[in-house]
Order: C-alpha cells, then sequence, then structure tokens
C-alpha cells in the first residue's frame, strides 16, 4: 500500500452534516468555540489517503518527541472565501522536535469528533535523524490553502 | 513593566554545540548542507543534512548524525464543486 494525497471523502459528507467546526461560532451546533484539529505523520508503508474516515495508529510513525495522535494545529484564523472558494489553513507550523523517523505523509483529523479525519497530504519519503521536522504551511489564500472548497 | 520577553542563553559549553546521534556534538566536528530534496506543484521539502567529520568517533566519519526535514506546503487539497446541470 502507500499513502496518498487528498481530501478525505468522508470528510465532503461531514461537511453536509456540519460535522466540523474549523470557525469560532456554528448556528447548527450551538458552539461558540472551533473544533480542535491535530496532524498525524506516517510511514511509507501506510495506506492513508480519501478513503481513511479517521485517524488511525497503524503506521503512524513512532519517536521520542513525537507522541502517538501527533500534534495540535493551531487554528487562529476562521475560515472565509475568495470569489467562489471557500478555504481555510493553520494559523502556524506544525513542528516536532529531536525526532527520529521516516515519513511521508501527514494526516488532519479532528480531535473534538471522534477523529473524523479531513484530509491527507503527501510528499517524498524524508527520514529525519536526531532533528526537526516542520511542517510549514501554504498561504491561506483561494487556490493555495490547506483545505479548499472550490 | 515591560513586554519584553526574557531570552535564557545556553549554558557556555553548550554555545555552538549540535545535537546529533553521537550526542552535542562541536559545530565545527560537522559539515552542513542544506538541499531541497524534492518540489511539485504541491510542496517544497528541503533537508539540512550534518555530516560528522571530526576525530573523536572514527566510526561515524562521513556518516550523517543529524537530518532536519521542512515540508513547505505551497497549495493544499481542493473540494471541487461543479454547477449543478439543469
Amino acid at each position: 500500500m502507500a499513502n496518498t494525497a487528498g481530501l478525505c471523502t468522508s470528510f465532503k459528507v461531514e461537511l453536509m452534516t456540519a460535522d466540523h467546526n474549523f470557525g469560532v461560532s456554528s448556528a447548527t451546533r450551538g458552539s461558540t468555540a472551533a473544533d480542535s484539529f491535530k496532524m498525524a505523520l506516517y510511514a511509507p508503508a501506510g495506506s492513508i489517503g480519501p478513503s481513511t474516515t479517521a485517524y488511525t495508529a497503524t503506521n503512524e510513525v513512532t519517536s521520542s518527541g513525537y507522541t502517538a495522535g501527533g500534534a495540535a494545529v493551531t487554528n487562529a484564523t476562521v475560515p472565509t472565501s475568495s470569489g467562489t472558494t471557500a478555504y481555510w489553513t493553520p494559523s502556524a507550523s506544525v513542528s516536532w522536535t529531536t525526532v527520529t523517523f521516516t515519513t511521508d505523509c501527514a494526516l488532519l483529523y479532528n480531535s473534538s469528533r471522534s477523529n473524523k479525519s479531513v484530509g491527507s497530504y503527501t510528499f517524498a519519503s524524508q527520514t529525519v535523524t536526531a532533528g526537526n521536522f516542520t511542517l510549514t504551511m501554504p498561504t491561506n489564500a483561494a487556490g493555495t490553502a490547506l483545505i479548499q472548497i472550490a | 513593566m515591560t513586554d519584553q520577553m526574557q531570552v535564557q542563553e545556553p549554558p557556555e559549553e553548550l554555545k555552538g554545540m549540535v545535537t546529533t546521534t553521537l550526542g552535542n556534538i562541536k559545530e565545527t566536528d560537522l559539515r552542513i548542507t542544506v538541499l531541497q530534496v524534492q518540489e511539485t506543484p504541491f510542496v517544497w521539502v528541503w533537508a539540512r543534512e550534518c555530516h560528522y567529520i571530526g576525530t573523536e568517533f572514527p566510526e561515524a566519519v562521513d556518516t550523517i548524525v543529524r537530518r532536519d526535514v521542512w515540508v513547505t506546503m505551497k497549495c493544499g487539497q481542493a473540494a471541487k464543486a461543479d454547477s449543478p446541470k439543469i
């Protein structure tokens, strides 16, 4: 198997059932706080992709300096739109310090909602050795944002 | 009162040291290279590799004793909603 990139199909369905709240208010869910989101990293042997419905520990990387489940995503920017595209991007990089592992995929998931998956993001397999791994977010704009609904 | 943060200096003995698989190593005992290892429409990937060139660990000479990676997302993922057909 291999990890593949894409928004999770289950996430697209859950958008229609108001399962995810990236903003600070949700009339449907009556919440005034955004959900919490996390990023987990996976080894190249994983099978994370658009068919993933929730976070899994299977093939997740392990290392001192890395906690199972990954790291919290900073969410200080509410979803917005430009033209006909709605979009959202975490407001800070996600990083791990002094870790040793090999990874080629990050899974974004909603830790407030039963760890439901949002999207998977792939890159060439990278080995980190006693070093830092940093995932820098794209520009938060239509056409580049981490999540876009075009 | 000021809003200035107090910056904690590292201990004197750790200045110029780099954490590696061999422990804390003097930066002068490392050959450090930064390379771009991938560019696609979606990502840039950069790596910083530290090769040991000191004399204290002869078995480790010319091996990578630390590797840092930066994955920069250029572009995320889109869910495309086609216009309804009439």
